[in-house]
């Protein structure tokens, strides 16, 4: 009898803990395990308090990865070699940062496959908009589009350079 | 044979729990990433090219365009996703207000501009912005709840004509633009992308607390009209703003150097010779 009670508690028991241990269907979704976080600022510091006014003990760049000891509010208390402090999470993410660059290559790659099974140009452009024939709703109405401004709007994006200039004239970091 | 039956039980849900599909390799999580960024930044355009239509798009002042632009950027210099492009423009509309959509596009409405008194408050409301796409708000709230497989994302699958897709996306961009313009994205939100905000600004340098006085310059003016719709209530969102910058030591910052270029760029002429 004492025995039977035993393995049943002991069972549930390794149950439990298997189930409390992340299981494999969600780590598809983080593969990083949940306590590593990567810095996904260009600029970001461990500083010695939660408080962005505290002392800034380290400097860290993009792609840095941080193990996390505990979290408070906006803050993580993380670890990066030998340093302990606090970052704010918003400067983070749990997933390795992806460059820009990288984005634009796999694109350039993903167009010339897709071209192979180019669709004709009537479904391209229905597609494009969002619709299908036959579908176009009040909201398209409603909110007519202008993509030629948003085209424009891309252009007018300022160059690293002017942005490095304008930062240097403000006085700021 | 109690417990032998209660083993295998437990066996089996062991198994079970461990023999479902493999995590994915590194190149295939980033794989699965660049899919729903492509996805992201699609929806977003596609609801900017919306707004801009809706709104019209204000380029009669370049000085001023590139203004807004500089400062956008320099905030993005700490607080940028690296994965996206932003881009930040005027809408022209006397309206008071500010939108962002998902991937990278942010407004400011000229009557917005008229309002503002500093770069620091620019930044404010441009940093407020940038949070909602870096937090993903809008796009969390539209975005089918489906899985978007690595090779085969909403973007491809819609450039070959699935008619399927191109209602998804048609759908998102519809509830998104019905989020910004008429029912808001809800009390959390807009305090996180405040005080998110304040942080970005903070990193770069701009006084975090001129965000404040901005909202309290205009919430007796904006009470009545649309941003009142969208936007929790004035008193509510300064006080918890307030708590937020003092309890994460957010100090205010003396940047009166800043004015200078701040009204060569914004003038009253600068902002009405429209």
């Amino acid at each position: 009898m004492v025995h039977s009670i035993f393995a049943i508690l002991l069972s549930h028991l390794l149950l439990v803990l298997e189930l409390s241990t992340p299981s494999l269907v969600l780590a598809q979704d983080a593969p990083s395990q949940p306590d590593v976080v990567f810095v996904q600022s260009a600029n970001a510091e461990i500083r010695k308090e939660p408080k962005m006014n505290a002392e800034s003990i380290l400097n860290l760049n993009r792609g840095d990865q941080l193990t996390v000891i505990s979290k408070s509010g906006i803050w993580l208390q993380v670890q990066m070699g030998e340093t302990k402090g606090w970052i704010s999470k918003l400067f983070t993410s749990p997933n390795r940062p992806i460059g820009n660059a990288e984005l634009t290559n796999q694109e350039v790659q993903d167009q010339s496959r897709v071209s192979r099974k180019r669709p004709k140009p009537k479904t391209v452009s229905a597609a494009t908009r969002g619709l299908v024939a036959g579908k176009r709703g009040k909201e398209e109405e409603k909110y007519k589009r202008d993509p030629s401004a948003i085209k424009r709007i891309e252009k007018l994006k300022v160059k690293e350079t002017e942005v490095d200039s304008f930062i240097k004239d403000g006085n700021l970091q | 044979m109690t417990y032998l039956r209660i083993w295998i039980f437990n066996i089996s849900v062991f198994a079970l729990l461990n023999c479902s599909t493999p995590p994915l390799t590194e190149e295939e999580h980033k794989e699965r990433l660049r899919a729903q960024i492509e996805e992201e930044v699609h929806v977003g355009k596609m609801m900017a090219e919306r707004l801009a239509g809706h709104f019209g798009a204000f380029f009669k002042n370049p000085r001023l365009v590139r203004y807004v632009n500089l400062v956008g950027q320099t905030i993005l210099r700490h607080s940028a996703r690296p994965e996206i492009t932003y881009y930040f423009a005027i809408l022209d509309t006397e309206e008071i207000n500010a939108f962002a959509t998902p991937g990278g596009y942010v407004f400011v409405t000229r009557g917005l501009l008229t309002k503002i008194r500093s770069e620091d408050e620019l930044a404010g409301v441009l940093a407020h912005e940038i949070a909602h796409i870096n937090e993903k708000h809008m796009y969390s709230q539209i975005k089918k709840d489906r899985e978007v497989s690595s090779s085969e994302t909403l973007v491809r699958m819609m450039s070959r004509g699935g008619s399927q897709m191109g209602e998804a996306v048609a759908t998102m961009v519809n509830k998104g633009l019905d989020i910004l313009v008429e029912d808001g994205l809800g009390k959390e939100k807009e305090f996180e992308a405040d005080w998110a905000g304040s942080v970005y600004v903070s990193a770069v340098g701009y006084d975090p607390w001129a965000l404040k006085s901005y909202l309290e310059r205009i919430k007796t003016q904006l009470s009545t009209v649309k941003v009142a719709k969208t936007h929790p209530p004035f008193e509510e969102r300064i006080a918890a703003f307030e708590k937020f910058l003092k309890q994460n030591g957010l100090k205010a910052v003396d940047n009166r150097h800043l004015l200078h270029r701040f009204s060569l760029n914004m003038s009253q002429r600068e902002r009405t010779s429209l």
